[in-house]
């Protein structure tokens, strides 16, 4: 018992700067927020669920929600696939795979401004790509004013992640072991039976961290939107920073709150159900892994 | 365990002291900037001005040789004479002769400018009022007269038609080599100061961003050069000497020299004292809280009396409307106080997203008057560009946690949402006893009443108004009208052209209600706006007379003298907006042409300087205090050129005073001169008889316009087409609404 | 089983070419005058009717625009050497608080531990609009507001390195640690000589990254610094109007720089790691 006790107390030990200051700068501010989600916009009147009911039939946040879902939905399978392939094409390159990593991972030091400087002259209504567009004699498109936004969107998203995502699939794809891939092949598996029993199986617990850190940067995207297009963009890219970036300017704290709280908990559940899956499948591939080797062994 | 335990404290108290250290670092950097003493610091007097006969004009203020100040003035009737008044150490003064400078040939001058030089004696620049108009160096001799000085670059001429203009110092010193220093234009923008030697012959010449604002010591000159740095500039050897970096505010910084080599920096943010043993700038008297910071009031030359705590004489002259400033006014005396507490019990804080020149004076003046009270006046939008909304954000942040200024000044402000979450006070028992006695306005009250209550109030309004031919112009100007006009003579652009983007923003205030009928969008409403200003903004895309302003985004702007010679020919109409008695000259001018008359614009006013307060203020007893004060008759009087005043007896004495004689010319492109004077007596009824009867107030919606603005832009400039537009609006307002 | 070389090897360089494409036009333009600029993509700006093209070298190469910038422009400094500050101070006391939480996560059993683990995760997704009226209120009870504090404070608890770390720690072999255990070794000298260096990719991985944020970093700043003397420089590139192209297209230039030099370090350290956690049970 001592010497869990003195495990745990070590465990403390080590956490607590971090523990305390993450408590005090954004553990509590959270808490205030939560606190505001039930009261009125100046913090004066108990009203209960009525911000969070108000919040839900809103109009915008149904807007905002949508949009942001279907861009999450869209680029995240997406994302993941394509930076999934690359690695694959890039893995066991010894000369040139540096070089390639490089340069996939430029778009990540670019600075946003800059980002958004570029994508104007290349998709603005007379931008590069509809100058290109009228060349073959087809109608322009306005990007960055229409539903079309919501594309150039999706592009500067995987543009700007791809090398990111791909070497974080790099760095699972070494954690698996070449003593997997030999004892398959040993037992007369081709190519794409090895993809589909080892790697994919060995990949999953970097989907989880890609998962969560693509989502995270998924929502990086509206600096972008907002340094475009201002306050009130096209309906297809309005995000939920939009709306909350607005109701701070009409003082709407209150709806604010309640969103945020509404945002956590559906994050909370999206999380906790990743980590189930992820512990489930784990479990199944030790299992795997353990009864390869005891075949080794034998 | 002892050991980890140990480890364990230590790492809490590093983190602590690490934390508490930062805290305390920052909080001394402030302490250190605001000075703090606990007590001790320089206020104000008054020092009256010597008995002046009438148009005695006032020129300088100079320090004599026993460091005493000698005030010089002219009379310029038939013959000029000059005078000279020492001031004693009971602040009374006493005549001195000027025989040195009284003579037959200077009666028939005036004086531009007297200086001690560094080499000890007395020279004045005077100038020729008739004939040929030179400008001559006097100096005063050991004997006591006056020497005439030949100056060469002063006898130069250039022949400009007929007549041979001369070069006229406007403000000279002399170094203690004998050589001249003179501010002189060159030419029509460069602005340097030349160096002469005892003939006249340039030696010289040193750039400087402020020309009025050098001193000499020895030979060395004190000037702010091009890149904005206080400088020491040796004539001797040609080179800077010293840089002495200055923080402060450098616009309009004058600066003095003193004997022992300290150098005085006098300018709106206050005294600053440059110390020679510290190569330190140090504030000594905080500018903000009395004439220093007065808008108003222009910094003419300063005296400083050393001693324990040195006592400062500035000179000031008022600036007047147009600018044309009749040499000194007012004398104010700085003096050390140690038992004044140095930060006043009370401090409030005002905010406005933009400088306001009246409320900058009115808080100059209620600190002059209540020296208990601190006020800190806040400019969200001083001087780099930033984005207004960010601005907003920040500002409610503090709104929220209680924080925020005790007063706002809600121009550009979300008014609408602040009112409704309770953020502005009840300003009710402040402006209705105002409105009862008929001391503001009347017909101001409707539009700032919401359910009985009033949490606004502006302390100034400007009139538009609209001008031009008579078919168009009358009491019921509408857009729809303009365009009917437009399609029958579909020749001449009708006004000047202006950017899509004015256009808007001028037309959506008064076309709003129309468009947004409670609380959502009319569609075809909307289209029939756009396509209407379309049809405007084609016509007066014909018009390539001016180049386009892109910074000009008004559609009001004021005495735009263009627009206004181009009445007739071609132009049709303009758009104006009167801020002051003499914004009428222009307007008068129209008179001369013919069928031209104007009219308010649907009796419409545009307030500023829009007076709110915090509900969470912690000094709300002197945060009305000072509202009382913005609305009393001693502020509602100044005219500081942005708006009319809102108490009914300050307007009338505006109305009712005598007419300078100022009037207001601009040539068209045939060379015609258009010439406005001042309105007469029956004019002056007119026009306010107009501004009583303005009741509704142009209704500004920041976030709305803007939405609107950026997207139909595109389809007054052609890039898109009407429904799509319409569309497009729509969408977006839908989402504003909803929020 | 060529042809799959080949054509995967088209498909990288395609790729990259897409990737890098933007960079170079942006490298083109920085060395690009006022006037060409304005005659490339004015149009897009109203300000010039010619067709929008963009050549990748520019026809007129010049450093007017690099002199303007590092010459005339004194703020810029300020504002450098302001991310220099808060980005690299930031981070490092990061590190120093998150690598120890990191392995306590990682290698420790604790009641509690999953559900604030979970928290950290939580905190780590919400966007910055969402907190950021508490945050206000804290920083400001601190007294910290309006000052380089207000942007270090909350990257310094930033809760995202700890979540990177976590994985690496994880992943070292439990034989290793027994072996240092067996060998008489405490818990601190096991996280000092086993963890840290053995987790280093990780460690590099995170700070990197963090790095990245913090010098990008545009909400924080923009809200919690009033004054425009601590703004970092990832606010001044929005700042420039477009009248001045060139100096925008410099900036980007200039600003990626550290960045891209950080990187690149941190790179080399991330392959490292990665081959030497391949070396498992």
């Amino acid at each position: 018992m001592k010497k869990i006790q003195k495990r745990e107390f070590t465990a403390w030990l080590f956490l607590l700067p971090s523990f305390v200051g993450t408590l005090i700068f954004t553990l509590i501010p959270f808490g205030d927020v939560i606190r505001r989600s039930f009261l009125d916009a100046m913090g004066n009147q108990f009203v209960g669920v009525l911000n969070y009911k108000n919040v839900l039939q809103n109009g915008a946040f149904q807007l905002a929600i949508k949009n942001t879902a279907r861009f999450v939905v869209t680029c995240i399978p997406l994302l993941l696939l394509l930076s999934l392939i690359l690695c694959i094409l890039i893995v066991g390159r010894k000369k040139h795979g540096d070089f390639f990593k490089a340069t996939y991972l430029f778009p990540m030091a670019i600075p946003v401004a800059s980002v958004v400087l570029l994508w104007r002259v290349i998709f603005d209504k007379s931008g590069l790509i509809n100058e290109f567009l009228l060349s073959f004699n087809m109608q322009p498109v306005d990007f960055m004013n229409t539903s079309k936004a919501f594309y150039v969107l999706v592009f500067s998203y995987i543009w700007k992640n791809t090398g990111y995502d791909m070497v974080l699939w790099l760095a699972g794809l070494n954690g698996i072991p070449t003593s997997l891939y030999e004892a398959a092949s040993i037992d007369g598996a081709n190519g794409w039976q090895k993809f589909k029993y080892i790697t994919l199986p060995g990949l999953r617990s970097t989907l989880y961290i890609t998962l969560v850190l693509s989502l995270i940067n998924s929502f990086k995207v509206f600096r972008e939107v907002y340094l475009v297009a201002g306050d009130y963009p096209n309906n297809s890219i309005y995000m939920l920073q939009h709306l909350f970036n607005n109701w701070f300017l009409s003082m709407d704290i209150q709806k604010m709150s309640a969103a945020a709280v509404m945002l956590a908990v559906t994050f909370l559940l999206l999380i906790l159900l990743l980590s189930w899956l992820e512990k489930r499948w784990e479990g199944d591939y030790k299992k795997k892994r353990r009864l390869t080797h005891k075949n080794e062994n034998i | 365990m002892r050991k980890k335990f140990s480890i364990f404290i230590l790492l809490i108290v590093i983190l602590s002291m690490i934390l508490s250290a930062c805290s305390n670092s920052t909080q001394q950097s402030g302490d250190k900037k605001g000075k703090q003493k606990s007590k001790g610091r320089y206020i104000e007097h008054d020092i009256e001005m010597p008995k002046l006969e009438k148009d005695e004009t006032v020129v300088k203020i100079v320090e004599n040789k026993e460091h005493q100040l000698e005030l010089y003035t002219y009379i310029a009737k038939e013959t000029t004479k000059y005078n000279c008044y020492l001031l004693k150490e009971d602040d009374s003064w006493e005549k001195t002769s000027l025989d040195w400078l009284n003579n037959s040939k200077t009666s028939e001058m005036i004086m531009v400018d007297i200086c001690l030089g560094q080499d000890g004696s007395y020279y004045a620049c005077l100038q020729n009022i008739s004939g040929e108009q030179k400008a001559n160096i006097i100096k005063k001799t050991n004997e006591g007269t006056g020497q005439f000085l030949d100056m060469a670059c002063l006898n130069e001429s250039t022949n400009v038609g007929e007549y041979n203009t001369y070069k006229i110092p406007s403000k000279i010193n002399v170094l203690k080599n004998g050589n001249f220093i003179f501010n002189m234009k060159e030419s029509a923008q460069d602005s340097s100061l030349v160096i002469f030697n005892q003939k006249g012959e340039k030696i010289d010449e040193v750039v400087t961003i402020n020309p009025n604002s050098f001193s000499v010591s020895g030979n060395c000159v004190y000037l702010i050069n091009q890149d904005k740095k206080v400088v020491s500039y040796n004539t001797e050897t040609k080179n800077n000497d010293q840089i002495l970096d200055f923080d402060g505010v450098i616009d309009s910084l004058q600066l003095f020299t003193k004997d022992n080599g300290n150098v005085i920096g006098v300018g709106p943010d206050g005294i600053h004292c440059y110390s020679k043993d510290l190569s330190l700038w140090e504030k000594v008297v905080e500018g903000s809280s009395n004439s220093l910071g007065m808008p108003s009031m222009d910094v003419k030359g300063t005296v400083v009396k050393d001693g324990e705590q040195d006592v400062y004489y500035v000179a000031f002259s008022e600036v007047a409307l147009l600018g044309i400033q009749d040499g000194i006014q007012k004398i104010k005396k700085y003096v050390y106080d140690k038992d004044a507490s140095s930060i006043p019990e009370k401090e409030i804080t005002v905010f406005s997203m933009e400088e306001n020149k009246t409320i900058r004076q009115a808080i100059a003046i209620y600190q002059t008057k209540n020296t208990d009270v601190k006020i800190n006046y806040v400019v969200a939008n001083s001087k780099e560009g930033g984005v207004d909304s960010d601005y907003i954000r920040t500002l409610n942040t503090e709104l929220f946690t209680g924080n925020g200024a005790d007063i706002l000044i809600l121009d550009g402000l979300p008014i609408d949402s602040y009112i409704e979450k309770g953020v502005l006070t009840d300003l009710s028992d402040i402006i209705n006893p105002l409105i009862d006695s008929g001391k503001l306005l009347s017909n101001l009250n409707d539009s700032f009443t919401k359910d009985g209550k009033k949490y606004q109030f502006p302390a100034r309004i400007s009139i538009p108004v609209v001008a031009g031919n008579d078919e168009i112009v009358n009491t019921n100007v509408n857009l729809q009208k303009i365009v009917d006009y437009i399609n029958k003579n579909n020749n001449a652009p009708i006004m000047k052209k202006i950017s899509s983007e004015a256009l808007l923003k001028g037309y959506m205030p008064l076309n709003i209600d129309t468009i947004l009928k409670d609380g959502s969008l009319d569609e075809k409403a909307l289209k029939n706006f756009l396509e209407n200003l379309k049809t405007l903004n084609d016509n007066i895309s014909k018009d390539n007379l001016c180049p386009v302003d892109e910074d000009d985004t008004d559609l009001y702007a004021v005495e735009n003298s263009r627009r206004f010679a181009s009445m007739g020919n071609p132009y049709t109409m303009l758009y104006t907006k009167v801020n002051s008695v003499e914004g009428m000259m222009s307007l008068n001018g129209l008179k001369q042409k013919q069928n031209m008359t104007y009219s308010s614009l649907n009796e419409s006013f545009i307030p500023s300087a829009m007076v709110g307060m915090n509900n969470s203020s912690k000094e709300a007893e002197t945060a009305k205090d000072f509202i009382k004060f913005l609305f009393s008759d001693e502020i509602q009087k100044l005219n500081m050129n942005d708006g009319f005043p809102v108490l009914e007896s300050s307007l009338k004495q505006w109305f009712q005073e005598e007419s300078k004689m100022m009037s207001f010319g601009t040539w068209d492109d045939d060379d015609n001169l258009i010439n406005g004077e001042m309105p007469n007596e029956e004019e002056k009824v007119k026009f306010l008889t107009l501004i009583k009867k303005c009741k509704k107030s142009v209704v500004k919606n920041e976030a709305l316009y803007k939405l609107i603005i950026d997207s139909a832009r595109s389809y007054l400039d052609g890039e898109k087409n009407i429904d799509q537009t319409v569309a497009d609006i729509s969408q977006k307002v839908t989402v504003y609404l909803t929020e | 089983m060529k042809i799959f070389k080949v054509i995967s090897t088209i498909t990288l360089i395609v790729t990259a070419l897409i990737i890098i494409l933007p960079l170079c036009m942006m490298l083109g333009g920085s060395f690009m005058g006022e006037d060409e600029i304005i005659q490339s993509i004015g149009k897009i700006y109203g300000l010039s009717k010619a067709e929008v093209h963009w050549r990748i070298i520019p026809q007129y190469p010049t450093f007017q625009a690099f002199i303007e910038l590092l010459l005339d422009t004194p703020q810029f400094f300020v504002m450098f050497w302001n991310s220099c500050k808060q980005a690299l101070l930031g981070v490092l006391i990061q590190l120093l608080v998150s690598v120890p939480a990191a392995w306590s996560f990682a290698r420790f059993r604790f009641r509690g531990k999953k559900i604030i683990f979970m928290i950290y995760i939580i905190l780590m997704i919400l966007p910055f609009q969402v907190t950021m009226v508490s945050s206000y209120l804290v920083l400001d009870k601190f007294k910290i507001m309006n000052s380089h504090l207000a942007i270090i404070v909350p990257i310094v608890f930033s809760t995202f390195p700890v979540f990177i770390m976590e994985r690496f720690f994880k992943a070292i072999p439990k034989s290793i640690i027994e072996a240092a255990r067996i060998d008489g070794a405490n818990e601190l000298q096991i996280f000092f000589y086993v963890g840290i260096p053995i987790g280093l990719p990780g460690i590099i991985s995170a700070g990197v990254l963090s790095f990245l944020e913090a010098w990008n970093a545009i909400e924080a700043p923009l809200t919690f610094l009033k004054d425009k003397s601590l703004w970092p420089l990832s606010l001044y590139l929005p700042s420039i109007s477009i009248d001045n192209l060139g100096l925008a297209m410099v900036s980007s230039v200039i600003v990626m720089l550290p960045a891209i030099l950080i990187f690149l370090f941190g790179q080399r350290y991330l392959e490292k790691g990665i081959v030497a956690s391949g070396i498992k049970e």
